[in-house]
């Protein structure tokens, strides 16, 4: 049917850029609120930018997902050929207005087909990889998305936060629940289960204790983890935290791929200054 | 006697300080009591206990009604006394009252460390100190036979423990008080350490500027003669020695201005294609002999008439421009802009790409760091202070913008900057002029790094796009003759070594087509007569003009002089005789009759006499400073002392200079060294219209 498959995805999926390059995935940028101004996510603003902004005191910022017109315009700008067809993987329906945003813009797209990835960040880089993989060995759209709705159910997609201020900037969490929780220094583990945000359990004490106390707990059960690949953020300049993490991470599983990677400016906006996280595919 | 004299004077400083009662803390402390209090009411209640039950929700209640009353006392000397004589009053009660099994007593050891931490250390110490006195004289004297009746062994002991609380809890407290003092006089130390780094700074930039002004003026006056050769380069060198040492000074000031807060943004209308061409201008002056390929690539729908702050934006690029040329030994760097709308405006983007030295991984994140100049081993022969980049993020982030940076070490490294602006006009930078069928060749062979024959080949497609034309580019001279013979093209542009291969071919082709050649401004080529040529760094906007058939193209900038005011008047004050001359040289080529004055009193004088069309007055004078003289002289009874304009003329550019003068009734202000341009500027503004006569337009 489809000779060629273009796969898109969200910016916030955190692939590096040389896999990005490489496998011609294309981006669709999201936008960051600051005091009076607007950047566009992956194009304007970056991990680094962001996260020097972040470190002001008095800072707020917020993410703003990509409007339906950017949307369609993407998929329109995608589409010169009529027989090429477009995966976009969105991040879950149940933490951003993105996908049904996406599935507006594409309705009157036939060739177009949007997935929801249930996930965020390398959640959403895992999936772009297994498409890419798949449109290389020439698989149907269809059959791609479908396999994708069920890799997407393997995903573990896991953080643990160093404070909850920045999702109660963007409204994740109630402000005053978010104010207690940094008074007694409580570390929440959000993980994902059916795209959704849940808590997962709460970590305290000092940097390398709670670290070190979320990655056993996300490890925990070492039977259902797919050593495959694991994509680990660290939401920090200390290469302290960085090897610790790395360390931690990769001491007792041997993966055959681990990318250590920044995030995106949207991502970080979100889950805020040293934050850590963890995403793989589980058996 | 002196070590009573310390304590009372310590105390008396305590005093002073503990003005402001902790409200938060003590509104921390009675919800808890008060919580405290209801639990226990309940719990009484619950056990049949119905006197204690009543008395601890009467304590509830007190505590919440205090509350209350502590948010309408205005007064913080009533608020403090209201609270020191409640918890007294409270805590007596305790004593008195005794609770269950005489518990309640146990409140009062937490009144010493509670009221310091929690009122302040004098009201607290008052308070544990009024406590400490009565706890004795109740349980040691008849009076506790009123209240609850404690045991003898707890009557003797109580009143010790108490007190061993209240010393440890003063000495905890006088300790921390000591500390944070200690703090606060370190962070005004490094407070006035920092404003008088700012204010030194500020000095020494006048004290400076002012010789330079007569350096760089006599440079400037001196290169306008017939000189020979090694004169002139001598008279050159100097000159460019000079502006390099401006530069350093500027930049010094400017981290100044940045650090201690005062730099503030002066924005006004400009045009975006005004700050391409100086920023052009002067980097490719700034790239002397080095071999290098400066590229611009501008987004030919960007508006033109933007609204911000022209001269920083203009610092900015060229900052990163200069850091590009500075790291670059072989390839060439790229300036590109763009621009995405939003709501306020547009997000310019501005990026500059080099195929330089690139810096290492671990340094990335500290180059914008203060005077720290990263892989200083490799990059010690490179000029520097180390300011530039830090200022530029900081001017960056004054503008609510965002800067980001991409290296690969050996590589080269690209910068880019995002700063939100208002458009006040969308016409683009680039317009069309008139629509016909346009079919361009460009013909070019000059290996370039990758990014840069990109970089030409995409600003050659925007302006196709933008013209809705089409177009061809070719690599070799057989490709090129092809095009030629099979096709139909309007336009050719080719590059100046293509051009130099067979100047004939091509000056026989200028006779068919439109035809022009691409090469450096600063060591031109001469061509035959129908061609023409497009400056580098090649640019859209050049590109489009040449389609245009507009002439700007082709111009050099205009020199200084190209009018004259013969009639006109003007008066130099400024009490260093160098400076004068300096001026006087500076207006000699406009024509105008220049007096001068050496002090504010000789000013004066002579505007008595004489009604001048424009007057330039220095600031720092002895005896009658600039802003002074200009007081007096708005004093004086002349008619036309009104309109006279005066420009504040000073080398004194720290802070907001420009406001001060501005305030003080200056019409004008202009900063030494004297800068050709910015004299001219000022003549064309300030004197009569009708004074001024053009001479030729152009230099050719």
């Amino acid at each position: 049917m489809n000779n060629n498959i273009i796969i898109s995805a969200d910016c916030i999926c955190d692939l590096p850029e040389s896999l990005v390059e490489e496998y011609s995935i294309r981006m669709l940028p999201f936008y960051i609120e600051m005091k009076d101004v607007r950047f566009q996510d992956y194009t304007e603003v970056d991990f680094s930018s962001m996260y020097d902004y972040l470190k002001q005191d008095d800072v707020k910022v917020s993410s703003v997902p990509a409007a339906i017109e950017d949307y369609r315009n993407h998929f329109m700008e995608l589409t010169k050929n009529e027989d090429e067809a477009i995966i976009h993987i969105c991040v879950s329906r149940k933490i951003s207005e993105a996908y049904n945003h996406a599935v507006v813009a594409a309705q009157d797209m036939e060739h177009v087909f949007v997935v929801d990835s249930g996930s965020i960040s390398h959640g959403i880089g895992l999936l772009v990889l297994k498409a890419v993989e798949m449109a290389r060995t020439h698989s149907e759209p269809n059959v791609i998305v479908d396999e994708l709705h069920k890799a997407k159910k393997r995903i573990s997609c896991s953080c643990v936060l160093k404070t909850t201020q920045y999702i109660a900037n963007n409204k994740r969490v109630n402000q005053t629940i978010s104010n207690l929780l940094d008074i007694f220094h409580i570390k929440p583990i959000i993980k994902l289960k059916n795209g959704a945000m849940k808590v997962r359990g709460v970590c305290l004490g000092t940097r390398e204790y709670y670290v070190k106390k979320y990655i056993r707990q996300i490890f925990r059960n070492r039977k259902a983890i797919c050593e495959d690949v694991l994509f680990i953020t660290v939401l920090s300049d200390s290469e302290e935290l960085r090897e610790l993490v790395y360390r931690e991470a990769t001491e007792k599983i041997e993966w055959k791929h681990v990318y250590m990677q920044d995030v995106s400016a949207t991502n970080l906006c979100n889950v805020g200054l040293g934050s850590v996280g963890l995403m793989f595919y589980t058996k | 006697m002196s070590k009573v004299n310390r304590v009372l004077e310590y105390i008396s400083h305590v005093r002073e300080k503990s003005k402001v009662v902790n409200q938060s803390g003590l509104y921390t402390a009675f919800s808890l009591i008060s919580i405290y209090a209801l639990i226990m009411s309940a719990v009484c209640f619950i056990k049949s206990d119905i006197i204690m039950g009543v008395v601890n929700a009467i304590i509830a209640v007190t505590m919440i009604v205090t509350m209350l009353l502590f948010a309408r006392i205005k007064s913080p000397k009533m608020l403090s006394w209201f609270v020191v004589s409640s918890i007294y009053v409270l805590m007596m009660f305790f004593m008195y009252q005794g609770g269950v099994g005489g518990v309640s007593i146990m409140w009062l050891l937490f009144v010493p460390v509670g009221g310091m931490a929690l009122i302040n250390l004098y009201y607290g110490g008052i308070l544990s100190f009024l406590i400490g006195v009565s706890i004795p004289l109740y349980m040691l004297t008849p009076l506790h036979r009123l209240g609850y009746q404690y045991s003898e062994d707890y009557r003797i002991r109580f009143p010790i423990i108490y007190w061993a609380f209240l010393i440890m809890s003063l000495v905890i407290f006088i300790r921390i008080d000591r500390f944070e003092e200690e703090q606060k006089e370190l962070i005004r130390k490094a407070d006035d350490a920092n404003r008088s780094k700012s204010e030194f700074l500020a000095d020494m930039s006048h004290e400076i500027r002012t010789p330079m002004n007569a350096i760089m003026g006599l440079c400037e006056l001196n290169m306008n003669e017939d000189l020979s050769s090694l004169v002139r380069d001598n008279s050159e060198n100097i000159y460019r020695s000079s502006k390099g040492l401006m530069n350093i000074i500027n930049n010094l000031l400017d981290f100044s201005k940045v650090e201690s807060g005062k730099m503030e943004l002066q924005c006004s209308e400009y045009k975006l294609s005004d700050v391409l061409e100086d920023v052009m201008y002067m980097t490719t002056a700034r790239m002397g002999d080095k071999d290098l390929e400066f590229v611009v690539d501008c987004d030919p729908d960007i508006p033109n008439l933007l609204y911000g702050d022209e001269v920083r934006i203009k610092q900015i690029i060229i900052n990163l421009l200069t850091n590009a040329l500075k790291y670059t030994e072989k390839g060439g760097f790229l300036l590109t802009l763009t621009g995405r709308k939003e709501t306020y405006g547009i997000n310019l983007a501005v990026s500059v790409k080099d195929s330089g030295i690139g810096i290492q991984k671990e340094y990335i994140g500290k180059i914008f760091d203060t005077y720290r100049r990263v892989d200083i081993k490799k990059n010690r022969s490179v000029e520097g202070t180390g300011l530039g980049l830090p200022i530029t993020k900081r001017l960056v982030t004054l503008m609510n913008g965002v800067i980001r940076v991409k290296s690969e070490y050996g590589k080269g490294t690209e910068f880019k900057i995002i700063i939100p602006q208002r458009v006040i006009d969308e016409t683009p930078i680039v317009t069309v002029g008139r629509s016909k069928t346009i079919r361009i060749l460009y013909y070019h062979v000059e290996e370039v790094p990758d990014f840069i024959g990109e970089s030409y080949y995409h600003s050659f497609k925007s302006v196709i796009r933008k013209w809705n034309a089409s177009g061809q580019v070719c690599h070799s001279l057989e490709q090129f003759k092809n095009c030629l013979s099979n096709g139909t093209y309007t336009h050719i542009i080719i590059g100046k070594d293509e051009y130099l291969a067979d100047r004939g071919y091509y000056d026989a082709l200028s006779k068919s087509y439109h035809l022009a050649v691409v090469q450096e401004r600063m060591a031109p080529v001469s061509v035959g007569g129908n061609i023409q040529c497009i400056y580098k760094p090649f640019y859209t906007r050049n590109f489009s003009d040449f389609i245009n058939q507009h002439q700007r193209y082709l111009k050099k900038r205009k020199l200084p002089a190209t009018f004259a005011a013969r009639g006109a008047r003007i008066l130099v004050v400024d009490d260093n005789l160098l400076n004068l001359k300096v001026m006087e040289g500076h207006l000699k080529p406009y024509e105008v009759q220049v007096d001068t004055a050496m002090n504010g009193m000789e000013a004066i004088e002579m505007i008595k006499q004489m009604k001048y069309d424009l007057v330039f007055m220095d600031h720092m004078m002895p005896e009658m400073d600039g802003i002074e003289t200009h007081h007096n002289i708005c004093l004086l009874q002349r008619d036309y002392v009104e309109t006279m304009p005066i420009v504040a003329l000073t080398a004194n550019v720290a802070g907001d200079a420009r406001q001060l003068f501005m305030e003080e009734g200056f019409q004008d202000f202009m900063s030494k060294p004297i800068q050709s341009d910015g004299l001219k500027e000022m003549l064309l503004k300030w004197l009569p219209k009708d004074l001024i006569i053009n001479k030729e337009e152009y230099d050719e």
